[in-house]
């Protein structure tokens, strides 16, 4: 450019200048008008604003399509900015976006923690009990490891503890995983070493192209390689794995290829891109264990049936014992309750029960009491000391017992006074009728008595003869004596349904046939008074 | 994480073993050479500041084994080929094996290796074969296994040009 011709626009006169915007709008009139229109459009900000949300879309995309990184790193930052706003602004729509995402992913940690630490607790507590569990202690004791290791390796059916995926043609590894307390070797020479020899087997046995060494045994370790056109994936067992861990290897390789097919193919030494097949790998890693010991479940079982046993005795035992004690707290109380008896206190020792307290003679027999309260009474041993209880019950069985002492005192006075009469003939001889008002008044006082003690009482008159004269006439002449007695009680006020009489004659003869003293006191009636059921003889 | 395969190749009893012994991991006995015919070794190198693992296959004298040649070269990323100073003969089947090689793997970084640099005054190879075979593009470096000279810088070189093929 020449710098002569930039300077002449300053040295334009205003009138130049109108002359020439005169021009420019006879020469271009529609260019005028479009270009005001246009510049309308970018002064005014909502039509820009509308215009350029239409395209900006495209404007993306196109920019991907042409220029992906710059495009990347021009939205990184207000993309970022924009989420830490969002986070700080409303942290719960974040949260619930991210629910589906995290949730699983957090369960699946959680589960698998607390199923590590419960198979390892598990194992250790099952084998300690055990005699098998000894043998392993003292093996672990003679190794130098833990016996939680011990454990391990014993109970293990198989684990996985290597995986190398190799690259087939180089036989360089692409990605290598390794179970937690694994060994393993520098996995870049066995990758390429276990290619060399799988090549040496082919070479040497192979018969067809496609055979290949893909499982060997070492100890008590055991090879499996799963070949797919462009990797392999060896996998370091120890124990014997089953076949379905062959179809796993089998799948995890197939995904691998599918996955990472274009980067094995151009493959030249950099195995970042295999980074991402860390995740089919450790799905194959995985631990099982035997689910069942013979020997140690044998003895565990025994342990648990001897504890349960012993646990079921002392159960039976204890429901007993409680049975029991309240059985004997039930009768105790009952022995406390019945009238006369006074319990101060009660203690089991060795089987037996001391009980006590204090008794009233005129109380229930406390054996009776314990035996009707379903105790055995022999296991008790009674320590109860005689006192007079004032309870109404026992008083009014004093007061009875009082009753029938006098009662019976004066039934024997009553007895003891025979009414003499002359030979032959129902006349009371004079000395006997002066006791008979005594008599009567006692037989009188027995009524009474008996009916305060709540007895039926009754009176019977027995006519005796001595030995003179005939059966026929004596039974007779000792009925009319009975009889003639019985007029005179009535007479003297005792009700007539309550005396009967009967005849005997001289079968009760008592004394010496020959003395006179003797048949004088067999003429006579005798009077008795009858407690309790109804006299024997008839009643006219 | 760079790896490379890379093939020691050379004529039997050249010092290609010895020539590695001192400078590589190894886990496997020198047996596997003579049972299996190769023995793998590994050697981790730098290259602008990025560690870069050479697995190393180290093929038995290949007049034994040629059947088994080809599996073991495939796929290698470069070769080591190593002839003996003091055995003339041994450079011709050097260049014969980096033949045979080419045609295996194609045209990958090699490096050409004249052991026994140590014993130079018995050597039998005239230094302006070398600068002939140089000219031809050859890059060769004099090694000895014995006091350790070139040795590193074999494996240093061949690296950095496998690493240079890659980037490019």
């Amino acid at each position: 450019m020449d710098p002569g011709r930039d300077s002449t626009p300053l040295s334009i006169t205003p009138e130049e200048q109108s002359e020439i915007e005169e021009l420019r709008r006879l020469l271009l009139p529609t260019e005028r008008a479009r270009l005001e229109r246009v510049e309308r459009r970018l002064d005014d900000r909502a039509v820009t604003a509308d215009q350029v949300g239409d395209v900006i879309a495209g404007a993306i995309a196109a920019g991907g399509a042409r220029d992906a990184e710059a495009l990347d790193a021009a939205l990184q930052d207000p993309v970022s900015r924009a989420m830490r706003r969002s986070v700080r602004e409303d942290p719960q729509s974040v949260a619930d976006a991210l629910f589906p995402v995290m949730g699983p992913a957090i369960r699946k940690a959680i589960v698998e923690t607390v199923r590590g630490m419960l198979e390892s607790t598990n194992r250790a507590i099952e084998a300690s009990l055990s005699v098998q569990g000894v043998r392993w202690r003292l093996e672990a004791w003679r190794s130098g490891k833990s016996f939680a290791e011990i454990v391990l390796l014993h109970s293990l059916v198989y684990r996985v503890e290597q995986l190398l995926l190799i690259h087939k043609e180089t036989g360089l590894l692409l990605r290598h995983v390794v179970a937690p307390d694994a060994a393993a070797q520098d996995p870049d020479m066995v990758s390429g070493m276990l290619t060399a020899i799988r090549d040496f087997v082919r070479d040497s046995f192979g018969g067809k192209s496609g055979d290949s060494l893909d499982v060997f045994q070492v100890g008590e370790l055991e090879v499996l390689v799963e070949d797919s056109p462009r990797a392999a994936l060896a996998a370091v067992v120890r124990g014997h794995p089953p076949p379905e861990l062959r179809v796993e290897l089998e799948r995890a390789l197939e995904a691998i290829e599918a996955r990472f097919g274009t980067a094995l193919d151009s493959f030249s030494g950099d195995t970042a891109p295999f980074a991402g097949a860390k995740d089919a790998l450790d799905f194959c890693l995985r631990t099982r264990y035997e689910e069942k010991h013979p020997r140690g479940r044998g003895a565990v079982r025994m342990v648990w049936l001897a504890a349960a046993v012993i646990a079921a005795l002392l159960i039976g035992w204890l429901v007993w014992w409680r049975a029991d004690h309240r059985r004997w707290t039930r009768a105790i109380a009952a022995l406390d309750a019945t009238p006369g008896v006074v319990v101060t206190g009660s203690e089991h020792r060795a089987g037996a029960v001391e009980i006590a307290g204090l008794r009233d003679p005129l109380a229930e027999e406390p054996i009776a009491i314990l035996e009707r309260a379903g105790v055995d009474p022999t296991r008790a041993r009674l320590a109860l000391e005689p006192y007079q209880s004032l309870e109404d019950q026992i008083v009014a069985r004093r007061r009875n017992q009082e009753l029938r002492l006098e009662l019976d005192a004066m039934a024997r006075r009553v007895e003891a006074t025979p009414i003499l009469m002359r030979l032959d003939s129902t006349e009371i001889l004079p000395e006997s009728l002066v006791w008979l008002p005594g008599l009567v008044r006692d037989v009188e006082r027995a009524l009474d008595l008996a009916r305060g003690a709540g007895e039926d009482a009754t009176v019977e008159v027995i006519g005796h003869t001595d030995l003179s004269g005939d059966e026929r006439r004596n039974d007779l002449l000792s009925n009319r004596r009975a009889d003639r007695v019985r007029e005179l009680l009535i007479e003297r006020g005792l009700p007539a349904e309550l005396v009967s009489t009967r005849g005997v004659a001289a079968r009760d003869f008592t004394g010496d046939p020959e003395a006179e003293s003797d048949l004088e006191r067999n003429r006579r009636v005798d009077v008795r008074v009858r407690i309790g059921s109804a006299p024997g003889g008839s009643t006219p | 994480m760079i790896a490379h395969k890379v093939c020691m190749l050379g004529s039997f009893a050249v010092g290609k073993t010895s020539l590695v012994r001192r400078f590589v991991e190894t886990l496997f006995s020198d047996t596997y050479q003579t049972t299996v015919g190769v023995k793998v070794d590994k050697k981790v190198v730098d290259v602008h500041g990025q560690p870069v693992t050479l697995v190393l296959w180290d093929i038995q004298g290949v007049e034994e084994a040629e059947p088994l040649r080809r599996s073991y070269l495939r796929g290698a990323h470069g070769y080591l080929v190593v002839c003996d100073g003091t055995r003339g003969e041994t450079l011709a089947q050097c260049l014969e094996i980096a033949d045979k090689a080419k045609v295996s793997i194609g045209d990958v970084p090699s490096l050409l290796l004249v052991n026994k640099a140590d014993l130079k005054d018995q050597w039998e190879i005239p230094l302006e074969v070398l600068d002939g075979l140089r000219g031809k593009g050859w890059q060769i470096l004099e090694t000895s296994a014995k006091d350790g000279q070139n040795v590193e810088e074999a494996f240093q070189m061949l690296a950095s040009s496998m690493v240079s093929l890659i980037k490019s």
